[in-house]
């Protein structure tokens, strides 16, 4: 049984899911509402926020952002209340995929829509860290 | 009799190259316990690394799918189409209708496309059939090339007397700005769709005067105060919004009955009659 210390990575990776959680909201209200999100100096969200990639099939891109992480949050609760290693196998799975999917993202802000949006940065961000946290809570606890 | 010994290795260098790879192997098994699952294969890692990536490669797909380019879909044809017995030219009804209403858009813009799909059709169905009222169309092509090259071929499509079914088809095959929604293939495939001699439509298209003509127009919009589209007028009064309350309680107003229409869905206060911008009225399209 791992113990309550290693197990405290689970509040790591849920906070890192909060606040994912909190931007894919903001982000899917806004284009929901039809305004543009606040971007500051940098600028580049109205661009992306005007892209067909901003949608996928009329679903605001951001609102899989929500549910993403919303699962990885709840999952990382649940590795830190119950130490159930599943919990966090599969938040490796899920992140794995969340990060593959977040690099083609970030790619098509690069190099297709050649604007890069702060928030959707400041997201991806938070699945990046968050499977490495898991990754890191994997190999404290043994099989 | 030869005695037999069970167990060869007994010189003394054997047992303890024995024991160093017993302690070898040993500490190779606490190295891997303390690394959790990394001891591969059999760990639930590998499979739940390839479900991961072939999860991710499934998305991307998606993604790339619903995005592809423009090109590649198939024209679409409009589910609303304007009448072609009130059709002509540019204008949509009668010519001796009381009001006019003169919409500014860009064939690219989603608004106007909103517009032509949701609002137009119950425009047309209460003004414009009637003879209350009629649509002049004008130029604001200021979203880039493609709102261009939009603009000069329904004006080719105007010089066949297809104006308004070609426009019915530009606003039903939006998509995205500038990525192939209307580029020269596809202008010419709306253009097979709706029936226009090819040879015509295409001399039409390279012709600069009909580039020169739509640029004019978006001149002239914007010098009278256009800054975004759609813009619509009722009888040369700017609208506050393109929804259809609104419009239809301007044209109401215009023609003096007051009276919302049977389709008009919840009340928007009629805008204040404001003085008409600089340049207007508006002059009916050709």
């Amino acid at each position: 049984m791992t113990g309550l210390r290693e197990r405290r990575l689970g509040l790591v990776i849920a906070g890192l899911a909060l606040a994912g959680l909190l931007i894919s909201i903001y982000l899917t209200l806004t284009k929901l509402s039809g305004t543009l999100p606040v971007c500051g100096p940098l600028g580049g969200c109205e661009t992306v926020d005007a892209s067909q990639w901003s949608e996928i099939l009329g679903i605001p891109t951001a609102a899989f952002g929500i549910l993403y992480s919303a699962v990885a949050g709840v999952l990382g609760l649940a590795w830190w209340r119950n130490g159930d290693r599943r919990a966090l196998l599969a938040a490796y799975a899920m992140g794995l995929a969340g990060l593959l999917v977040e690099a083609f993202l970030v790619y098509l802000q690069l190099f297709v829509i050649h604007a890069v949006c702060v928030w959707c940065a400041a997201y991806g961000a938070t699945v990046i860290l968050g499977w490495l946290v898991v990754v890191l809570a994997l190999r404290r606890s043994p099989a | 009799m030869t005695r037999r010994t069970p167990t060869p290795p007994t010189s003394r260098r054997t047992r303890r190259a024995a024991q160093r790879t017993a302690r070898q192997a040993a500490r190779e098994r606490e190295l891997a316990r303390s690394r959790g699952g990394w001891n591969l294969p059999g760990s639930p890692l590998v499979w739940l690394s390839v479900a991961g990536v072939a999860v991710a490669a499934v998305i991307v797909g998606v993604l790339l799918f619903v995005n592809r380019p423009a090109n590649a879909q198939a024209i679409n044809a409009p589910i609303l189409t304007s009448p072609p017995e009130l059709v002509s030219g540019r204008t949509l009804g009668k010519a001796d209708a009381p009001v006019t209403i003169d919409v500014w858009a860009d064939f690219q813009c989603p608004g106007c496309g909103q517009f032509t799909r949701l609002v137009a059709p119950q425009i047309v169905d209460n003004y414009v059939t009637p003879g209350k009222a009629k649509i002049v169309y004008h130029d604001y092509a200021f979203l880039g090339q493609e709102s261009v090259d939009a603009a000069v071929a329904a004006r080719c499509a105007e010089q066949q007397g297809k104006f308004w079914a070609y426009h019915d088809y530009l606003f039903a095959n939006q998509s995205g700005e500038n990525q192939g929604a209307f580029s020269r293939d596809r202008l010419l495939q709306i253009a097979a769709a709706v029936d226009l001699d090819k040879t015509a439509f295409t001399s039409c298209l390279d012709d600069p005067a009909t580039l020169q003509a739509v640029q004019a127009e978006t001149q002239q919009g914007y010098q009278q105060g256009i800054t975004g589209t759609p813009t619509i007028y009722v009888n040369g009064v700017k609208q506050d919004s393109y929804d259809y309350p609104t419009v239809s309680a301007s044209i109401d107003a215009a023609l003096g009955t007051g009276s919302p229409s049977p389709s008009t869905s919840g009340a928007t206060p009629t805008p204040s009659p404001s003085p008409t911008p600089a340049g207007s009225p508006t002059p009916s399209g050709s």
